[in-house]
């Protein structure tokens, strides 16, 4: 672990690899950079924690914080402009327009001035073409830092200017460890690593949540309450939405003004849908596994439950329920996927 | 920090200052305005990053100091205080402003997060502060205010044989002026938004005026404006200006910019005005097709081989006219396809470029 890694792995977790390359990068960087992974990997931790060390006089090698460092994580330092969507859904020509306006002035103290945009996802069409030509070739001085899910959220001339730096999820083993570091139990480390699937960010902020446990359970006890009987599988789905509801509002409230509280507790619902959809999965590739004699990784469900399919159709289930993700991450509406995938398990 | 002043005073070192705070920033701090109190002087910097404002004056100062405070409440509860002595006073985190009767407290901000912002002085020249505000505001009115073409948002600044010539275009007209004898004020692209608050925030008869590396700086008795440079090569304007003009005219400036305001009534800025122009003088003509519209004749000198009928959008034409100084207007035409050239019929240092409209 290089010290650059050792010095922010305090508030970041994992990515040892992208702090290493990010340190390669300080002192040539691109024009451009895009940071792309799943909600709540901490791909926007490390986006800021580049613009840290980009705009820090000593490259972040000091032992208290600078007063540029300071005025980062403060929101206060005049060469990072970041950059909001206009409302909840959109980053919009007009904010494109400003940017490429202020891309053009000297940096006020630094030698570089950052553009850091978080939800670069939410740019629109006409938004991105805005932007295009200084995302090209801006001024010597500025570095563009987006922040988006996919490479895929924008138009391809978008992302080819870009310098692609992919966030992934966290091993649930490291991640188990990171948080037991601060402080964590260890069962409950373990259960936060699985319900968050592998992201810190989220896993962290739903460290304080005590339905966590409960949470898990539901999930893993939702093969055993599958019925073919019309209806059921709707009630299901709105179920486990309505339990989802209140953590994400919860991980959500610390955000400063509504617009980014309705953003929080969109990206906070997807990953806690697709974190409890991967425990889902987990339960079928047990039960399979279970009966080939290889080992299983929820070893708190009775066994009974875990034979009641055949490997073969265990398998094929979880087929399904990772199938269900990839809808959702599509942005589908959640209950009738979760409705549909809940009555065609029920129906094999 | 403990100062008291006049309220007239203290209002007008805020509220200058305060030209400079934008009204929502993306860094909270900005919302405020750093005040300093030393040695006798109060002195006060707002900026947005791109303008930054310093004002200071003389007052009673009982305790050193510095703090930032809220930029647009201390500038207006100043302001709004009754006439007399007003008294500042900073600490655990609050200022507390207080008049004779009314007391403000305001919530300051963290100290700490205000930018450090270059103040150094620059190598400048001392120039004749009305002349260079005067040539200022010829120039800007033809800058572009859409910030998705930034370096057009910009005046040129560019020594030449004459001084220093100030450029600026927003690609339909180009305005240039010459300040004979301030050419070493230095080059550089400076944004047109700042150079209009000049006049309103430390203009006076002396402006030091100069360029650092990122910044173009001002300075009078009054205080300091520093703005931002943009960064960028301006278009290449000199190939633009027409070596020889056929046909040109000669009228009253007044009586031009009467008819525009006329004009104006009915049309909207996509509607040409038509300019007859021959030897009886200039018929003035707007026509829309859904409103109606407006005829009037005017006297002029004009001298061509042929009546020339041109169209141009009457504000940008308004706007020409109405900084070109003097009493006299000229237009100088080639066709009416090819851009025209807009002057006081003398030697003014200043011209204003328009594009016609075809019709």
């Amino acid at each position: 672990m290089t010290d650059l890694a050792e010095e922010v792995a305090f508030s970041l977790i994992g990515h040892h690899d992208v702090l290493a390359f990010i340190e390669s990068e300080l002192k040539k960087p691109s024009h451009a950079y895009l940071f792309v992974g799943p909600t709540g990997t901490g791909k926007a931790t490390v986006a800021r924690e580049f613009a840290r060390l980009l705009l820090c006089p000593e490259h972040g090698v000091h032992d208290e914080a600078c007063s540029s460092c300071r005025r980062i994580g403060t929101g206060n330092h005049p060469d990072l402009v970041i950059v909001e969507p206009e409302g909840r859904t959109s980053l919009g020509a007009d904010t494109a327009r400003w940017v490429v306006g202020q891309a053009v002035l000297t940096p006020v103290e630094s030698d570089r001035r950052l553009f850091l945009i978080e939800e670069a996802g939410l740019m629109t069409d006409q938004a991105a073409n805005a932007l295009l030509k200084t995302l090209e070739e801006p001024s010597a001085a500025v570095v563009f830092l987006l922040v988006a899910e996919s490479e895929e959220d924008f138009p391809p001339t978008v992302a080819s200017r870009c310098r692609i730096i992919r966030v992934g999820r966290v091993p649930e083993d490291d991640l188990t460890a990171a948080l037991m570091q601060r402080g964590i139990e260890e069962e409950k480390a373990r259960v936060l690593a699985l319900v968050s699937g592998g992201r810190p960010g989220l896993a962290l902020q739903l460290a304080g949540q005590p339905q966590i446990a409960e949470l898990r359970q539901a999930w893993l006890s939702v093969p055993s309450r599958l019925s073919a009987r019309p209806g059921d599988s709707i009630t299901m789905a709105e179920e486990m939405l309505a339990r989802i509801d209140p953590l994400a509002t919860e991980v959500a409230s610390s955000q400063p003004t509504a617009d980014q509280r309705d953003r929080a507790k969109r990206r906070a619902s997807q990953s806690l849908l697709a974190g409890g959809l991967e425990i889902m999965a987990s339960f079928y590739l047990d039960s399979a596994s279970l009966q080939l004699g290889g080992p299983i990784r929820n070893t708190d469900v009775p066994l009974p439950e875990l034979t009641r399919s055949s490997p073969a159709r265990a398998v094929a289930a979880s087929h399904q329920v990772l199938d269900a993700i990839v809808d959702l991450a599509g942005n589908l509406r959640p209950v009738p996927v979760l409705a549909a995938l809940f009555s065609s398990l029920a129906g094999d | 920090m403990k100062i008291r002043g006049e309220r007239d005073d203290l209002a007008d070192i805020f509220s200058r200052a305060n030209r400079a705070v934008a009204a929502r920033s993306a860094l909270p701090v900005l919302q405020g305005l750093l005040c300093e109190a030393s040695g006798g002087v109060l002195t006060v910097t707002g900026t947005d990053l791109e303008v930054t404002v310093t004002t200071s004056g003389p007052v009673e100062v009982m305790e050193e100091g510095r703090a930032v405070v809220p930029g647009r409440l201390l500038a207006e509860s100043v302001r709004k205080m009754p006439p007399g002595v007003v008294t500042m006073s900073v600490g655990g985190g609050d200022a507390e402003i207080q008049g004779k009767g009314p007391r403000f407290t305001l919530r300051t901000l963290t100290l700490d997060d205000f930018p450090n912002l270059d103040m150094s002085p620059v190598d400048g020249v001392e120039v004749d502060g009305e002349e260079l505000v005067n040539g200022l505001n010829q120039v800007v009115v033809a800058s572009s205010s859409d910030s998705a073409r930034p370096i057009l948002t910009g005046v040129l600044f560019e020594p030449s044989d004459e001084g220093l010539r100030l450029v600026a275009t927003d690609s339909y007209r180009l305005s240039v002026r010459d300040l004979p004898g301030m050419g070493s004020i230095g080059s550089g692209l400076v944004p047109a938004r700042g150079l209009r608050e000049l006049a309103r925030t430390i203009g006076g008869p002396k402006v030091q005026a100069g360029m650092a590396s990122r910044e173009a700086v001002f300075s009078s008795d009054r205080g300091s404006l520093r703005l931002r440079l943009i960064e960028g090569s301006f278009p290449k304007y000199r190939s633009l200006l027409p070596e020889s003009y056929p046909a040109q005219v000669l009228m009253e400036k007044e009586a031009l910019l009467e008819a525009l305001g006329r004009v104006t009534l009915v049309a909207e800025d996509h509607i040409p005005v038509r300019l007859k122009i021959g030897n009886g003088g200039v018929e003035v003509n707007v026509t829309r097709q859904d409103v109606g519209g407006e005829v009037e004749h005017l006297d002029a000198e004009f001298v061509g081989p042929e009546e020339i009928l041109i169209a141009f959008n009457p504000r940008y034409l308004s706007d020409g006219v109405s900084v070109i100084a003097g009493d006299k207007v000229r237009i100088r035409m080639i066709d009416s396809l090819k851009a025209s050239v807009l002057d006081d019929g003398g030697d003014g240092g200043f011209l204003y470029l328009l594009m016609p409209v075809r019709i």
